[in-house]
């Protein structure tokens, strides 16, 4: 086999594995964490009947261990058991969420990325100028910054002073239905129908939430962007292109070109942890996507609910992870093959 | 004259104890002068501010250094003043520049062949065909075998030798007038030390540009340049043709040079870095001078006859 192939079935590999310690952790936190099973199961006040039928029913009279050994075949066949809020299958509303969340956090990576990018460079190439100070400045002040207290400041601003926003009443407008699930994202489910109220209502919807995350993750990605082409700006081989006499567009595209692993690396890290962000803010704005249903059912310790978010948020770090590995792989054979 | 450099004086930004910048004098007015067809060599110890000149008059300091004053003119025109843009053109086209070797110097994510290509389409309009032509042309007069595979390399899969012939390749590629090469052959063996050092040699003959080696082995001085800048605690303390110099040397950091090396210079791993700077004290070698008096309390005057000059007071230059 070819070792780019087994590197990245190595990868997978790694990926279950990782999936098993979390379903561990998880139960293991809940177990310890959440209280007595049965009586989180059995809803807001079980008669002493219905727990011991609750307790008969799931095996919670067994030994944790082989509590979670059930648990974990169950899991690893796809049942993720039944949220006691809805009394619907966690997998079903998991993947009935998860495009808005997914909507939410590309828009708000690709956004980032445009905006992180060019000031991180433009910060690098003016180093300890006022402008890359204010950069520098701005950027700790959007890191420092809770993403809910930001999407609550952009609300205020946005919808209750200048009017020009939605208000935050989730993926579309109340007043309109949502168009037929194609692709699971509003906008370009209504834009594919050519219907183009609910595709102009689903887009302003969408421009405060994303905004708040592109914001967060773009604050952080910027001091990264910096450093990286700083680190790139140091490098012998950079003070011998400026010896060459390169072009200032020249040096930039060699200075990015270096940076640019760096710089990945940085956003896939940090891709794989914008859930937890990105579970705030769909709270603030009522978005309805896996976050807010994680973040609901954690204030209402529903068992599976929460154990079903907290294996969608470990499959969306492993799969950013995972599609890094692959881009670095194709990358890397590029050189290689001189 | 090529370049003349006049008084150059470059401060080191270093930090205080507030974390406040302090400027200290690094380069104390530096003069040296390079003719056409000659070869100059730059040496001092280790920290000397040769390195530091030569960035200078390329525009290349680092943020941590700043340019004072001074004058360094170059067929005319004065480097020091010149706008980034003008330099841009003059860099790699009309001054070539040869650094330290090793991997670290190349753009490792582009391959040698296309690098000279770029090397030549910065400073012209030409012809990607005839670009990389000339590219392979200058590999193989640089004597890297089979110029046609390596320009497909990436750097790192060549060896420190070849990378250097590569370098130089780029410092000649648009036919400069002047080539400057900051210690050529530090980091390599002792073998392609020479070979490097005679390809260098033969080039600049060969084409009768002007050629400034910074080193800190006289004996590179004495087998391949023609004219001597000695550095001392950011100044140049002697200059003149290498016989003359070697065989009467006037300043006596000269002598003690030329008698001890190699220690001295730091070449066999010792490196002496001379005290800091105090202008006002007069002769800045006068605390490790063997022959010093009260009178090297004050800065000595350029004494020279000729082609051949020292800052010292004692110094007896016979005309050549």
């Amino acid at each position: 086999m070819e070792r780019p192939v087994r590197a990245l079935l190595r990868r997978i590999g790694v990926g279950l594995f990782l999936a098993l310690v979390v379903v561990f952790t998880s139960f293991l936190l809940v177990k310890l964490g959440a209280g007595p099973t049965d009586l989180l199961l059995g809803g807001p006040s079980p008669g002493v009947e219905e727990r011991a039928q609750l307790v008969q029913d799931y095996g919670l009279d067994r030994p944790a261990f082989v509590q979670l050994v059930r648990y974990a075949i169950r899991v690893l066949g796809g049942e993720l058991g039944r949220s006691w809020l809805t009394g619907e299958s966690v997998l079903s509303e998991l993947l009935h969420r998860l495009p808005a969340t997914l909507e939410l956090m590309l828009y708000a990576i690709l956004l980032g990325t445009l905006m992180a990018v060019p000031t991180g460079m433009a910060a690098a190439f003016a180093r300890d100028t006022a402008e890359d100070r204010t950069v520098r400045g701005t950027s700790v002040l959007g890191e420092a910054m809770p993403p809910f207290f930001l999407a609550l400041l952009l609300l205020l601003v946005f919808f209750r002073w200048l009017d020009i926003a939605p208000a935050p009443s989730g993926r579309i407008s109340i007043v309109l239905s949502p168009p037929p699930t194609i692709t699971g994202s509003y906008f370009i489910d209504a834009f594919l129908m050519q219907d183009s109220i609910a595709a102009r209502s689903a887009l302003a919807q969408l421009v405060l939430p994303v905004f708040t995350l592109a914001l967060m993750l773009g604050a952080s990605l910027t001091l990264l962007v910096r450093g990286a082409m700083l680190a790139q700006m140091d490098a012998p081989h950079f003070v011998y292109a400026r010896a060459q006499g390169m072009s200032r567009e020249m040096l930039t595209i060699i200075a990015l070109r270096g940076a640019l692993p760096a710089i990945g690396g940085g956003l896939a890290a940090q891709s794989a942890a914008l859930l937890s962000m990105t579970a705030l803010v769909e709270y603030v704005f009522a978005w309805g996507g896996i976050g807010q249903y994680g973040l609901e059912a954690m204030a209402k310790a529903d068992f599976a609910a929460v154990q079903g978010f907290i294996l969608a948020s470990a499959a969306i770090a492993a799969t950013v992870h995972l599609l890094h590995a692959v881009i670095r792989r194709l990358a890397r054979i590029r050189i290689r093959r001189a | 004259m090529l370049l003349d450099v006049q008084g150059l004086r470059v401060d080191r930004i270093a930090t205080g104890p507030q974390g406040e910048p302090v400027p200290e004098p690094a380069l104390a007015g530096v003069n040296f002068c390079i003719v056409k067809g000659r070869i100059l060599g730059l040496v001092g110890e280790h920290g000397a501010g040769k390195s530091l000149a030569a960035s200078a008059i390329l525009g290349l300091l680092r943020p941590s250094a700043r340019l004072v004053g001074g004058r360094a003119l170059f067929e005319g025109q004065d480097l020091l003043r010149m706008s980034e843009a003008d330099l841009t053109r003059v860099r790699g086209a009309r001054i070539g520049f040869v650094v330290q070797s090793g991997h670290a110097t190349l753009d490792p994510n582009s391959r040698v062949g296309a690098q000279l290509v770029r090397a030549q389409s910065i400073h012209r309009p030409i012809v990607k065909a005839e670009a990389a032509w000339r590219a392979e042309t200058i590999m193989s007069s640089m004597g890297i075998p089979e110029p046609r595979l390596r320009a497909q390399a990436w750097p790192h899969e060549l060896t420190p030798g070849i990378v250097q012939r590569v370098v130089l390749g780029l410092a000649l590629i648009n036919e400069p007038q002047l080539l400057i090469a900051d210690e050529p052959t530090a980091g390599l063996d002792i073998t392609t030390q020479v070979q490097i050092l005679d390809l260098l040699h033969l080039e600049l003959r060969r084409r009768r540009i002007g050629g400034i080696i910074i080193t800190r082995d006289l004996g590179v001085v004495a087998q391949y340049c023609d004219d001597i800048a000695v550095m001392y605690a950011g100044q140049v303390v002697e200059q003149g043709p290498v016989m003359q110099v070697f065989a009467r040397p006037a300043h006596p950091f000269t002598r003690s040079m030329i008698s001890d090396a190699p220690e001295r210079l730091g070449i066999a791993g010792r490196q002496i870095v001379p005290p800091r700077m105090e202008p006002e004290q007069g002769c800045s070698y006068r605390p490790r001078c063997a022959d010093a008096t009260e009178r090297c309390l004050v800065a000595p005057p350029l004494v020279g006859a000729g082609v051949h000059a020292a800052r010292c007071h004692f110094a007896r230059i016979a005309a050549a």
